[in-house]
């Protein structure tokens, strides 16, 4: 029993070190932002800045359109995320639960594009898109990803669990199909749907090779603004670079503390099917 | 019956905006890829080449050293998750420990962090003379190590920051595949004198079997396709090509070389490959479920 207690503090002492460790870049990155450029460029580095100094937010408006990426990422993970779901849901509902004939090969073809790895579309997109001249619009940028195989897929499985019978009392009253979609299927399944729009949203606002590959200049979205900034001119000082990434990941950490929880049991959803 | 045929007619009509996406940004593509592959020239200027991109594909060396890199990067780097992933996960769900909601969600945390701040600020850590690393070394009385600098510790880095990004969502995937075995198989075996690892390999690594397919999925997808923001970012394939993955080969041929049918033949070929590992997942889940029955 004793040794046992000994055994579990040395796991929790592990665990901590493991969890400070996945913590540190954060934590740099956040006292990066805060320091002035004398001390960023000082070495030996420090962690803990002198004093708070918020210069740096203020600086890096002046250097990069930085309102504009953090609007043009906004917009496409948004915008590509309120048409995932609306696809994924019309698409899966068709398919599931009113079942017209070749329903199977519509479930065929929606699990063929899961298994499609998104990176490997790049350069075929890049090259119908640039042909028809829709690089570096908000059409170009969006559609490609405005239905997925993920969410298709996890909206199909939600779908499932929902009884028949349920559906079948209100076509009897006379409902038709659209507005039995939008009144009863859809409220039942809001909790798949806001899981979808957690994961798509931060899929898309995290994305760096497609929207480098498609954005020219009009809408390039922060985390390739982000690396541009960083490797355009070499002297760019590191506490701006930190402050720009502190402001990229500004929504992405507040996602993770507010619904930590549900994104945790989305990615189970994910591996027990 | 004229009520089934206007349910199906409205089916029909729900199914029109995610076909015409579908058709349009996933199947259409592919083909004027395939297409495409089989030209040579600039956008606008495209003339028939045959296979001929293909053949210089396979004849080249720079294709083989990045297929031969991201295999070397994939394996490494999945087999330390895969291991590492299922031990961390067992610990975390039978054994007690204590903050362990701080230290679960510290962990997941670099697999929700946007990757391209992540690897600038690694890059940075990573610098010989200038970054924390070093400095952190030379406290405890270490020489620096030129992390980015050497074709083979360019290459262990680039592991661990991958190992960085995804331990913590092998954890999770593991931990979901645990935690749904009942408590009641351990507390039986116990009564029956059975250890810690006793049951970890009777209950556990049997039980865990339908998990490991999809881990082995994802960690491949890592690897092989996924690589491209870690490698472009922190080494941009350096020293000398020995961190060039395959879709940063596949980039620089496309807006490096401005090469589009080669770029679109490397995507061919990295589609067949992707598609015969699926097959071989596939086939590797059959053998460990007929073991399993």
């Amino acid at each position: 029993m004793k040794n046992n207690h000994s055994v579990n503090i040395l796991l929790t002492v592990l665990f901590v070190f493991l969890a400070l460790a996945a913590l540190f870049p954060v934590i740099y990155i956040l006292s990066l932002s805060l320091q002035t450029e004398q001390e960023a460029i000082r070495f030996p580095p420090a962690l803990i800045p002198e004093s708070l100094y918020l210069g740096n937010f203020s600086a890096v408006l002046d250097l990069i359109p930085i309102g504009r990426l953090f609007i043009n990422s906004l917009i496409f993970s948004l915008s590509s995320t309120l048409l995932v779901i609306f696809t994924s849901l019309t698409g899966a509902y068709a398919v599931v639960k009113i079942q017209p004939p070749g329903h199977r090969f519509f479930s065929i073809l929606f699990l063929s594009i899961v298994l499609i790895p998104p990176a490997v579309r790049t350069i075929p997109l890049y090259t119908m898109l640039s042909t028809m001249k829709l690089t570096d619009t908000w059409a170009g940028l969006t559609l490609p990803v405005a239905a997925t195989g993920f969410g298709l897929f996890f909206i199909q499985q939600y779908l499932l669990t929902i009884p028949d019978s349920m559906l079948e009392a209100a076509r009897i009253e006379g409902a038709g199909e659209i507005r039995i979609l939008a009144s009863i299927v859809t409220p039942m399944a809001a909790p798949a749907v806001s899981t979808l729009f957690l994961f798509n949203f931060l899929f898309r606002w995290n994305e760096y090779l497609w929207p480098l590959v498609i954005t020219r200049k009009k809408w390039t979205t922060l985390p390739v603004g982000v690396s541009i900034f960083k490797t355009s001119e070499n002297l760019v000082p590191w506490n701006l670079i930190a402050a720009v990434s502190i402001i990229t990941l500004v929504p992405v950490l507040l996602i993770y503390i507010l619904f930590r929880r549900r994104i945790v049991e989305g990615l189970a959803i994910q591996a027990s099917k | 019956m004229r009520n089934t045929t206007r349910r199906y007619i409205n089916g029909y009509i729900l199914l029109i905006p995610t076909l015409i996406l579908i058709v349009t940004f996933y199947l259409l593509p592919f083909i004027i890829a395939l297409i495409n592959s089989l030209h040579t020239g600039m956008p606008g200027h495209y003339e028939l080449n045959g296979l001929w991109n293909y053949a210089d594909v396979f004849t080249s060396s720079r294709f083989w050293n990045s297929l031969w890199v991201t295999t070397r990067f994939t394996a490494v780097s999945s087999i330390i998750l895969f291991f590492l992933g299922f031990i961390l996960a067992e610990t975390l769900v039978r054994r007690k420990i204590y903050f362990k909601t701080f230290s679960s969600a510290s962990i997941l945390l670099p697999y929700i962090i946007t990757p391209a701040v992540a690897i600038l600020i690694w890059q940075y850590m990573f610098h010989t003379d200038a970054g924390i690393l070093n400095h952190l070394l030379g406290l405890i009385g270490m020489e620096p190590i030129g992390w980015l600098r050497r074709p083979d510790s360019a290459m262990r880095s680039l592991i661990a920051v991958q190992c960085w990004f995804t331990l913590g969502y092998i954890i999770v995937l593991f931990a979901s595949g645990l935690q749904a075995i009942p408590a009641s198989y351990y507390e039986a075996a116990a009564m029956d004198g059975a250890g810690y690892w006793r049951c970890s390999r009777s209950i556990s690594v049997p039980l865990v079997l339908p998990t490991v397919v999809f881990v082995l999925i994802m960690l491949l997808l890592a690897g092989y396709v996924n690589s491209f923001t870690l490698a472009s970012l922190l080494t941009g394939g350096g020293p000398i090509g020995s961190t060039e993955v395959y879709m940063l080969y596949l980039y620089s041929i496309a807006f490096g070389n401005f090469d589009i049918p080669l770029s679109n033949a490397l995507t061919m070929i990295l589609f067949v490959l992707m598609f015969l590992f699926s097959i071989g997942v596939r086939s590797l889940q059959k053998r460990l479920f007929s073991n399993l029955y």
